[in-house]
């Protein structure tokens, strides 16, 4: 019933459905999609191109939609979330349901009309990781949600490699693993200054069940596997002298402030900010690796994006 | 009845309802363009395929028949 008012006289503006698609998220995906279409290296047209970029952003929003009409109870008494729309009553679960199906379903038939037949299985694959499995299930029920669910977050690059040249090669699978080890240490540095909410919100993040010490130990063993990862490309003909440079130089950064996190006292106290960057001050470490490790990301893939667009213009 | 607000909703939900129509209907005009594009691109390329693919059994020798042929 209070979803059939919502409906009749719904405020929602065009603003909130491009906030159902977690844009944040979406151009970072897009990104990394478009290295991994740019490192298979075939020949594509543009324009074919340009559509299967914008079937994963599109798969990538769908996802989102899915998962905030899902988690709108979890939103809604977390300070970072309650302002999305469905959490906030600007939009019916329903109509995020129905806007997030739609888009999943264009989404993967356009790929498949623009592209090949293992691009769009794995676009659709990874709309129903993210928006069942993780969201449906993982999230709810084990510290592992991120882990697991993380996978879904990972497979863009080999997305847009599939979408190149129809296979989906190691190299395309060594972006993905980066992807997939950077999102613990990523999103537990997070979770050190915000568990207070999530333990509110009854989400079983790592630090709720496991405790502050603990996290900050995974967020640094998961570091020490990453780093090497990420310099890898450089080793197997994915990545050149300045992919090198970049990974090496990020790496051991990215392992200075992880290090500074395991020891520090980040996440003992349960206190928390207002947003995702205002951590209380014994968090700081927790801030700064959670900031960092986004460039992080995106100065690995902007190297290999870089390097791939002037073999083939300079 | 007010055209402007048909469903008696207030101006503001009635203004950010036509907007949203306005937001399907170029969404809608868009997946037109570019499925009308995508599809040209792929006839052209399976147009491209044929034609390379008859050249090159034009232009290969013919097998050598055997006496088993009769």
């Amino acid at each position: 019933m209070a979803d059939a008012v919502l409906t009749a006289s719904s405020p929602a503006t065009w603003r909130d459905y491009v906030a159902l698609l977690k844009p944040r998220v979406m151009s970072l995906v897009v990104f990394t999609a478009l290295t991994g279409l740019a490192c298979a290296g075939a020949p594509m047209h543009p324009l074919s191109a340009a559509v299967a970029v914008l079937c994963i952003a599109l798969g990538a929003g769908a996802a989102g939609a899915l998962n905030m009409a899902y988690d709108a109870d979890i939103d809604a008494v977390m300070r970072r979330t309650r302002a999305r729309p469905v959490a906030a009553g600007r939009i019916a679960p329903a109509e995020a349901y129905g806007f997030g199906v739609a888009l999943s379903l264009i989404s993967v038939l356009m790929m498949s009309l623009a592209t090949n037949l293992l691009a769009a299985g794995l676009l659709a694959f990874t709309i129903v990781f993210y928006g069942l499995v993780y969201t449906a299930w993982l999230k709810r029920s084990t510290p592992q949600n991120i882990v697991i669910g993380g996978a879904a977050g990972a497979l863009p690059p080999v997305i847009g490699w599939a979408a190149a040249t129809g296979t989906a090669p190691l190299e395309a699978w060594l972006l993905f693993a980066i992807i997939f080890l950077w999102t613990p240490p990523h999103f537990w540095a997070l979770s050190l200054y915000a568990s207070e909410d999530y333990a509110r919100a009854k989400v079983p993040m790592l630090p709720v069940v496991k405790g502050a010490a603990a996290t900050r130990l995974q967020i640094f063993g998961y570091s020490l596997v990453l780093v090497p990862l990420g310099v890898a490309p450089a080793f197997v003909g994915l990545g050149g002298p300045a992919y090198l440079a970049v990974s090496g130089l990020g790496g051991m950064l990215f392992l200075v402030l992880a290090w500074r996190v395991f020891r520090s006292r980040a996440g003992d106290t349960g206190a928390r900010g207002e947003g995702i960057y205002d951590a209380p001050a014994e968090a700081g470490h927790a801030r700064n690796l959670f900031a960092y490790s986004i460039l992080y990301l995106f100065l690995l893939f902007a190297a290999l994006l870089g390097e791939r667009l002037w073999e083939r213009f300079a | 009845m007010n055209r402007k607000d048909p469903f008696g909703e207030g101006e503001g939900a009635a203004k950010a309802r036509r907007r949203r129509s306005l937001a399907i209907a170029l969404g809608l005009v868009a997946f037109i363009v570019i499925v009308f594009a995508t599809t040209m691109i792929r006839m052209g390329q399976n147009t491209a395929g044929v034609r390379e693919a008859t050249a090159a059994g034009a232009s290969a020798p013919a097998p050598a028949r055997s006496g088993a042929d009769g």
